[in-house]
């Protein structure tokens, strides 16, 4: 029923419609007609309207024959005519004012990309402080701006009013991308800030990690907060996750900082004497670098921690490493005569090794083999800077300070390296 | 209308004109504004200005905004990457280019986003791309240009890009601390100077200036030691200062100042001066050496570094791009942002042993030791004998097993050592030697360690005699024999009276025989004229070592001496064949043949055999053609029998020499001619009288031509019968003849 009554007004004012003028304007003017003579047909009230229109004219009179009346006639015109134009573009004008906003945005951030921290903190500003309708292209316009207005605060060291753009952030209705950044730099600014409660602060890292568990930004606040806890196993379990989850760019400072956290975390199981965590950790460190003398120093401390030297040597031995032979020097230090020489030659088969036997025969007492290791030492080594302290202790031993001094010498001949004279 | 105008414009000229009368601006504007009108119209000009202005502005932004495509994709694209979601912003913002290729700030950051994955050539390719298709010439593309080209471990260019942009914009602080680190990382110190300096000027932050001034004292320094390296010692004092203004404890500071002194005022000046002046560590002595203990700045922990007065490094790292001091391993250096740039400086420290056990062995001094040196000394090694050397007594026992293992075919290198060693190891030496006669399970002379151990000795000199002189008590007979043999190779026939005292000649031709041929011929050259070991010893028949006496006569003060010897020792067989084999010896060909011609008759044959031994060299047939021609008539009768049965070239050489000997020639040849040849002998004259022999005799004769010879002749034709020797008699008689045999 109600459709044939719509197919019958469509047919009946099809014929009116065509008549009718395309313009907006002239539409309502022929709309208004009607009204306009059935208002004449009624002379009071267009009697009425006449003393209305003499009344304005009485008042604007007086006012035009001052220039403070022009003045405000003018501005009432300028006002009544703007007014009238917003009112009948109003669709218009909030695209416009969406869109300006929106060619703000893009300004501050090419000012950003740009690296016009200035200009663009300037124009993220105006767009901040935008209420008015939202572009329909980017409608995350003002808490867009607002991040970035807080992450250039935050880098500023302006915490307080960081968190002040990041507060003006409605969270609800962000999309991802907007969301990680802002729980990345809430999370940062709170701990920056140091106000919020420990606890409280890591509920909410943690919440931010469970919704983006892969962000390198949020694992890198995690692993701070848990530094600070000072739980070194739990730091190197985070650390891990930073490592895998870190830009190519910062893979290999990240994988560092997991080496160091790993070896903290063992030097804190030798400290408890946790032999099982130590050989976890150390078997990890094998893993994680291969190449490298940690996994093996580990396992030497927590020989050494268990009073087997032996062990401890052959472990720092193993390693191949400078690092391994300080060590080693280190426990040698600590209790001479450890080993044998030969045992830790075998253990440890360097050339720096040969300073240390050189040190043991020398503390010993056995004069003739010192020498002759101390003298294989130079010779392999030549005279570096260790030699030299190291040999300069055991000659001293051997009472033949001369010929430290002649060492002294060398290297610092060496070191010298005097250009060819012309 | 018309007329209000020309009202205003009379008002305006009236307002002008009391405006240059009374010269008040203000007045005139005061008069201005009070004229109808002219507020009503400004305000409305000011207005609509302001409206058009304000729509302008809008208008332009609009557009901007309207003209980017996927704006939603790059504005989230810029947010992931400053939240470092890589993946994402690579992902959109790769999108957004390629769907709106003038979106420069898109491609900008992309080319960031690529370099911090990891991809330099990529962000390289970006940034190309905008400043070569776009002509985008911003100093912020041209920054991460630079960046991209360091990541893709090009330093010097990218510091060169990057200083290329800063022309444009000089004030870029973070650019010039990028061409600072990029200098740093390519090794450029005297680059990466000017760059500090020009940064320095445009940090602010106090504390940031502080470190950066230090940083650059040691930039300096570095600069400066290369230029000193360099041999620019001017441009290096000049570094100095500037480093000794910014921070004078910088790194590097002291090692080119020291370096400068030592080039002033000399090496060993410098070095004495820096060792002497070491800061005492509370002993309030200043001194480097040991005894004071400043030598070695002691780690935390493990083995002390000397830092010999801040010249050397106290940790055991550096970069080495900008050779910064660093704790170990690190990932990327804190000072010029270089990856992995961890080299240890004294990397010898963890170089490998080849051997513990053999370097444990070295430092005991143990057996194994020992054996491994004498081992490398058969292999000849050099250092094994150096070291052998330097172990004297220690080592002596397994060279003298060594050897006497290895017997005559590897021994010579051990005795040579063990003779280097010097007359010290005498007495090491006799217990060694005494040692393995003991092991030995037969003693057999030629085996007996104290052959080896006399030829030893002989190498040593008189010094060795206090050593020696204990053994003549000794009744061993292996002591006997290293004594005789030690006097032999001293070669002073005055201390070799003591032998001839002691011992029976017997035993000494035994040692003399036994003796190496260098000492022997020493020895013989050393025999005066008529000494008992000339006139008896050595013509000893058991004396076989004809050959160094033959050896020892060129070099010796009285050949006569030797050359006596061995006249007197005869031309037996053996003898004739060594001097006949002398002649080969250049240096002996002259000795050789003197005493084959001393010797005479009884080797002539011999000397006859070895002419007609085609391989000889021409010289040495020369030294035989003189040998017989010097023969006479005994050696004429060998060459007439020489002649074979068939003619031969050998027989113009036979004629020849006959012909040189001469008249003496003529007797042996017609005896020859008139007795039968083995030829005839032999066949019971069934072949005729006319041989090659006779021919060759008769032409002989005619080669003689002296009147003797032709008188022969005629001798033979008169009693000769055969037809065709008398024709061949006649020939020769009368100068006919081809001479070419029959």
């Amino acid at each position: 029923m109600g459709k044939v009554a719509d197919l019958m007004r469509a047919g009946l004012s099809a014929p009116f419609r065509a008549l009718l003028p395309k313009n907006p304007w002239l539409r309502v003017l022929v709309y208004a007609l009607p009204v306009v003579l059935l208002l004449a047909l009624f002379g009071p009230a267009l009697d009425v309207v006449l003393k209305l229109l003499d009344f304005a004219l009485r008042i604007l009179e007086p006012l035009l024959q001052t220039t403070i009346g022009r003045v405000l006639v003018l501005l009432v015109v300028f006002t009544l005519g703007a007014a009238l134009a917003v009112w009948l573009l109003r669709r218009r004008v909030r695209d416009m004012r969406a869109e300006a906003a929106l060619g703000r945005h893009l300004q501050a951030t090419a000012a950003l990309v740009g690296a016009e921290a200035g200009r663009s903190r300037e124009l993220f500003k105006k767009v901040a402080r935008y209420r008015g309708p939202v572009p329909e292209r980017y409608p995350h316009l003002v808490a867009d701006a607002n991040l970035k207005l807080a992450r250039a605060s935050l880098a500023a060291g302006a915490i307080d009013e960081s968190l002040g753009y990041l507060a003006s952030v409605i969270e609800p209705g962000l999309p991802d991308e907007l969301l990680r950044s802002l729980l990345q730099l809430r999370v940062r600014a709170w701990r920056r800030q140091g106000e919020v409660l420990p606890g409280a602060l890591r509920r909410e890292v943690d919440a931010a990690v469970e919704r983006f568990p892969q962000d390198y930004g949020l694992l890198c606040e995690l692993r701070e907060l848990v530094a600070a806890e000072r739980d070194p196993e739990a730091l190197a379990g985070i650390a891990e996750r930073v490592c895998k989850h870190a830009p190519p760019a910062a893979a290999a400072s990240e994988r560092q900082r997991w080496i160091d956290a790993l070896v903290a975390a063992g030097a804190a199981a030798v400290a408890r004497g946790d032999r099982d965590a130590c050989k976890r950790l150390a078997k990890k460190l094998q893993h994680v670098d291969k190449d490298g003398p940690w996994a093996g120093l580990l396992l030497g401390d927590m020989h050494r921690a268990a009073g087997d030297h032996r062990q401890a040597i052959r472990a720092y031995g193993g390693t191949r490493s400078p690092t391994g032979l300080d060590r080693i020097a280190e426990l040698l230090g600590e209790h001479p005569g450890a080993v044998e020489p030969r045992e830790l030659l075998e253990c440890c088969p360097l050339q720096g090794t040969l300073l240390l036997v050189a040190r043991e025969l020398a503390r010993q007492g056995d004069t003739a083999r010192a020498e002759r290791a101390a003298r294989r030492a130079a010779e392999a080594l030549g005279p570096t800077a260790t030699v030299c302290a190291v040999l300069a202790e055991v000659l001293q031993m051997l009472g033949q300070p001369a010929k430290a001094r002649l060492l002294c010498e060398q290297a610092v001949v060496r070191l010298l390296a005097m250009p060819p004279t012309k | 209308m018309r007329a209000s105008c020309c009202c205003f414009a009379a008002n305006w000229q009236d307002s002008a004109a009391a405006v240059t009368q009374d010269g008040s601006i203000w007045q005139w504007f005061a008069a201005l504004g009070r004229e109808p009108g002219v507020v009503e119209v400004l305000l409305a000009v000011t207005i609509v200005t302001a409206v058009v202005t304000f729509w302008w502005r809008l208008a332009t932004l609009v557009r901007d905004a309207r003209s980017r495509q996927s704006l939603g994709d790059y504005l989230l694209g810029v947010e992931q990457a400053l939240h470092g979601d890589l993946e994402g912003a690579h992902r959109r913002l790769q999108s957004v280019v390629s769907l709106d290729p003038q979106n420069h700030y898109a491609r900008l950051l992309l080319g960031k986003v690529l370099a911090e994955r990891g991809e330099p050539e990529q962000a390289h390719q970006q940034h190309i791309c905008l400043k070569a298709a776009f002509g985008i010439d911003s100093a912020a593309n041209d920054l991460l240009l630079a960046s991209s080209l360091l990541g893709a471990g090009l330093g010097r260019e990218a510091a060169d890009a990057a200083q290329r942009a800063l022309a444009k914009e000089p004030n870029h602080a973070a650019g010039w601390e990028f061409v600072y680190r990029a200098r740093l990382q390519s090794g450029d110190f005297e680059a990466a100077a000017q760059a500090g300096r020009r940064l320095l000027q445009l940090i602010s932050d106090p504390p940031r200036a502080a470190r950066l001034r230090a940083d650059l004292a040691a930039t300096f320094a570095s600069a400066g030691n290369a230029q000193f390296l360099r041999g620019d010692a001017g441009a290096a004092t000049s570094m100095l200062e500037q480093a000794r203004r910014a921070a004078p404890a910088a790194n590097g500071v002291q090692l080119l100042a020291t370096r400068l002194d030592a080039q002033r005022h000399g090496l060993d000046r410098a070095v004495a001066t820096l060792l002497q002046e070491a800061p005492a560590s509370g002993s309030g002595t200043s001194s480097l050496l040991p005894t004071q203990q400043p030598v070695a700045v002691v780690t935390p922990r493990g083995l002390p570094v000397a830092t010999l007065q801040g010249l050397a490094s106290p940790m055991r790292w550096r970069c080495r791009a900008c050779g910064t001091a660093l704790p170990g391993e690190v990932a990327e250096c804190s000072r010029c942002g270089a990856r992995a740039p961890g080299e240890l400086l004294e990397p010898a420290l963890v170089n490998e042993l080849d051997s513990p056990a053999a370097t444990m062995d070295a430092i005991d001094v143990n057996d194994a030791y020992v054996h491994r040196l004498v081992q490398g000394l058969l292999e000849s090694k050099q250092k094994a004998r150096q070291e052998l050397l330097e172990l004297r007594d220690r080592a002596v026992p397994e060279l003298l097993r060594a050897a006497w293992h290895l017997g005559d075919s590897g021994q010579q290198p051990c005795i040579d050592v063990l003779r280097a060693m010097g007359p010290t190891i005498a007495p090491a030496l006799f217990a060694a030697s005494d040692t393995l006669t003991a092991e030995r399970l037969l003693p057999i002379g030629s085996r007996s360690p104290a052959a080896l151990v006399g030829r030893v000795v002989q190498g040593f000199d008189r010094a060795a005699l206090p050593h020696v002189e204990p053994l003549f008590a000794s009744a061993k007979a292996e002591h006997r024999k290293i004594l005789i043999d030690f006097f032999l190779g001293l070669a002073d026939l005055e201390q070799f009276q003591l032998v001839l005292e002691r011992f029976p000649p017997i035993e000494i031709l035994h040692r003399l025989n036994k003796a190496e041929a260098v000492v022997l011929q020493r020895f013989l050259r050393a025999v005066p004229k008529g000494h008992f070991v000339a006139e008896s010893l050595l013509r000893e028949p058991t004396f076989y070592r004809d050959e160094d006496v033959l050896a020892a006569i060129p070099g010796a003060p009285d050949p006569e001496v030797l050359l006596g010897v061995l006249r007197a020792r005869g031309g037996d067989s053996a003898a004739t064949e060594m001097l006949l084999a002398a002649l080969r010896d250049p240096e002996l060909a002259a000795v050789a043949e003197q005493v084959l011609a001393d010797l005479g008759a009884p080797v002539l044959e011999h000397v006859l055999a070895a002419f007609a031994d085609p391989e000889r060299s021409a010289a040495e047939r020369q030294r035989l053609q003189n040998l017989l021609v010097r023969g006479g008539a005994p050696a004429a009768a060998l060459l007439a029998n020489g002649f074979g049965p068939e003619p031969t070239a050998a027989d113009d050489e036979l004629r020849s020499l006959l012909a040189r000997i001469g008249d003496v020639a003529v007797p042996p040849l017609q005896a020859a001619y008139e007795h039968s040849g083995w030829l005839e002998k032999v066949s019971i004259g069934l072949i005729s009288r006319h041989t090659n022999r006779r021919v060759q005799i008769v032409m002989a004769l005619r080669a003689v031509g002296s009147a003797p010879a032709l008188a022969a002749l005629r001798a033979l034709l008169d009693g000769e019968r055969d037809a065709n020797l008398r024709l061949r008699l006649q020939q020769a008689l009368h100068g006919g003849g081809d001479g070419q045999g029959r």
